[in-house]
């Protein structure tokens, strides 16, 4: 199963698309965790790309795409957004410190993450392994 | 109109989180937890049951609002999460921070 979708950059169309898609995964039989791990994970990167490209001109437009298998969940992130990279080795913060986690969950909670460079911009594609619930 | 609803229990105020607290909310939630900690209480109980989508954004909001507890002398627990906000409270490891209780009597109860 597959979901296309575009979205611009923006906090109230990443807090919407995150709603469509975890429908998306409930519609297709994905468990309530394999769903809300999907959901942050989606979030915090799709976060990453307003913080760093904020705005809604058309061609900034972030695109989306969430592919369901038997075993995994896979959700790729294409946008235009600069200065930004993969930080595999990011820690988790302070206790008290109130923000640099998001890159941190994305690790701990997805089997696999890439990032391309591409003409259309960056590649991101995460992909996350279904529990067996 | 207010994201959260705040019950009176003495010196302890409890709130009633959002079902969702993202980036797009996280502003006017925080704005709204740091006021009613200024004005009135600074022991605070964050109802959770409702809370069923959380991201680092969120977080941060808790976070926040715990400092400014502390700063008067006061502090924050959570109450209730769900199963799926519990585990991004844990892999973030702000279970050591947040004192988590079962239900509200027991988290207002808490602060003596």
């Amino acid at each position: 199963m597959e979901l296309h979708t575009q979205i611009p950059s923006e906090a109230n169309a990443v807090a919407h698309i995150v709603e469509l898609i975890e429908k998306f995964l409930l519609c297709h039989g994905v468990s309530e965790d394999d769903r809300f791990r999907t959901s942050v994970c989606l979030s915090e990167a799709l976060n990453n790309v307003v913080l760093h490209n904020p705005g809604s001109q058309n061609d900034d437009m972030i695109k989306l795409k969430c592919l369901i298998s038997d075993d995994t969940i896979q959700v790729e992130v294409i946008d235009k957004a600069d200065d930004y990279s993969l930080r595999p080795d990011a820690e988790m913060p302070d206790a008290l410190t109130e923000d640099g986690r998001g890159w941190n969950i994305i690790n701990q909670w997805a089997k696999k993450i890439e990032l391309n460079r591409t003409e259309d911009g960056n590649h991101l594609i995460m992909c996350l392994n279904r529990s067996c619930d | 109109m207010s994201l959260l609803t705040i019950t009176d229990k003495g010196e302890v105020q409890v709130v009633g989180m959002p079902a969702r607290l993202v980036m797009a909310s996280a502003p006017d939630v925080r704005n709204e937890i740091k006021a009613l900690i200024s004005n009135t209480s600074s022991k605070i109980v964050l109802d959770l049951s409702n809370l069923e989508f959380v991201d680092s954004s969120g977080l941060s909001v808790l976070i926040s609002s715990f400092k400014a507890a502390k700063e008067l002398d006061g502090g924050v627990v959570l109450v209730n999460p769900t199963k799926q906000v519990r585990s991004l409270i844990e892999l973030t490891r702000l279970h050591h921070v947040f004192e988590i209780y079962d239900d509200i009597d027991s988290a207002v109860g808490s602060f003596g």
